[in-house]
């Protein structure tokens, strides 16, 4: 008997460790970066992406379209911090069923696709600038919102803002 | 309309996921079979998830010239912004494979990154390789050789690009493509070739009427030109088709020449100030 009890809490333990493993891309809660202000929704393996398609789902948006998200960063971003910054900052981030974004990790990269730091001055911006933009349209199903992940990637030439995607 | 629902269905097909390889191929090799079990056991996960990934890397830990694992496994993080991951995989995959993923390396440099030079990089270097048509891109959208006239317009290369949309466009048994014209005509426009411009677009509507995009352009073609009354109906059809759902949309880029419906209300805010 003691062997069977064994065995089965070790699937069990097996089970709950499986809800831990990190997909591709996943922002878990990090206690050193994000506050404890921003609150998801649902369960955090229920983070969708912002591309999900499917019956009836609505996907992620922002208020205005694209034009409108443009204006906010290019209105705020004040050049020039540097003008010798080329590359691409990527900014990753969720957004929660009310719209209301969190959990902020970036990415630096040169032209080659290779890590780089770009000055921090930019990168800060660039971060206060995300942490700003209050737009975003949750991804939806028959009236239900859902959190979802979401990203932001500038691409910078002589320290400007040439490009924002996706 | 039959053409439409061919080319939905061929984007349908291909959209961001490759066909799986026939395993069968590789029974004489024990592990690269096992190799792509592993990568069958892989897309059968929700893509991304830690088990499909795992799966990937069995698939190449058991044989590590499976290009097709490499770039399966690269595709998550594509899509969700994590692209030095991606190149680092995806370059595994062409340097295995360049026939079969050069093309498609190209076309997502340019979609998700705007890397124009590196996305007419890759074309060129497919077209050196090989003897034969290099097909479409991953979407499905587009030729790759207007991918490349697209890449060249984006840079302000407009000569380079134009004789490149003439010389795929104007080829015998051409097919074309759901936006080749409108993009052309864009390119006249912003060339100061209005008429040119207006040919282009009004072939595009033949083509694929079902893009606001079309009757944007149209209509500040017709401004340029000074015909009043073409400028503003064209740019009433355009904000009709935009409110009634068409318009051009992608499930994960801005499509390039993308115009918004701030776009031609504020222009219709312009003609409405100056009378």
């Amino acid at each position: 008997m003691k062997p069977l009890i064994l065995l089965l809490l070790f699937v069990l333990a097996a089970g709950c460790n499986q809800g831990h493993q990190q997909d591709v891309g996943d922002i878990p809660f990090d206690q050193a970066m994000d506050g404890p202000e921003f609150k998801l929704c649902g369960h955090e393996s229920s983070t969708k992406q912002y591309y999900v398609r499917g019956s009836s789902l609505l996907p992620a948006g922002y208020k205005g379209e694209k034009r409108a998200l443009e204006k906010a960063v290019l209105e705020q971003y004040a050049f020039p911090v540097s003008a010798s910054e080329n590359g691409y900052v990527t900014i990753r981030f969720v957004v929660n069923c009310r719209g209301e974004s969190g959990r902020f990790r970036v990415e630096q990269m040169d032209f080659n696709y290779q890590p780089v730091r770009f000055d921090p001055g930019l990168v800060q911006q660039l971060l206060e600038i995300t942490r700003k933009l209050d737009g975003w349209i949750p991804v939806g199903r028959d009236g239900r919102t859902y959190d979802f992940y979401q990203y932001l990637t500038f691409k910078v030439r002589n320290g400007q803002i040439e490009k924002i995607l996706p | 309309m039959k053409k439409y629902a061919l080319l939905c269905l061929f984007a349908l097909a291909t959209l961001q996921l490759y066909a799986p390889p026939n395993c069968e191929i590789y029974k004489t090799d024990k592990a690269c079979y096992q190799s792509c079990q592993e990568a069958m056991m892989a897309i059968r996960y929700r893509q991304g998830s830690f088990q499909s990934q795992q799966h990937f890397d069995r698939s190449i830990e058991l044989c590590p010239d499976f290009a097709y694992s490499y770039m399966e496994k690269a595709v998550p993080f594509l899509k969700r912004g994590a692209f030095i991951q991606w190149k680092k995989l995806i370059d595994k995959a062409v340097e295995l494979d360049p026939k079969e993923y050069l093309g498609y390396r190209g076309w997502c440099r340019l979609q998700f990154l705007r890397d124009y030079e590196g996305a007419i990089s890759d074309i060129e270097r497919l077209k050196a390789l090989v003897d034969y048509d290099i097909g479409f891109c991953q979407t499905g959208d587009y030729h790759l050789n207007i991918a490349l006239a697209l890449c060249y317009k984006e840079l302000g290369q407009l000569d380079k690009a134009r004789s490149l949309f003439e010389e795929y466009l104007q080829a015998e048994g051409a097919y074309v493509g759901l936006y080749d014209f409108y993009h052309l005509g864009v390119l006249e426009y912003e060339t100061g070739n209005y008429q040119t411009a207006i040919e282009h677009l009004t072939r595009q509507i033949r083509e694929n009427d079902y893009l606001g995009e079309t009757y944007y352009f149209l209509a500040l073609a017709h401004k340029a030109l000074g015909n009043e009354q073409e400028y503003l109906s064209h740019l009433k059809t355009a904000k009709v088709y935009y409110e009634t759902g068409k318009f051009r949309t992608d499930t994960y880029t801005e499509t390039i020449d993308k115009i918004y419906l701030t776009d031609i209300l504020e222009e219709l805010e312009r003609q409405a100030r100056s009378h």
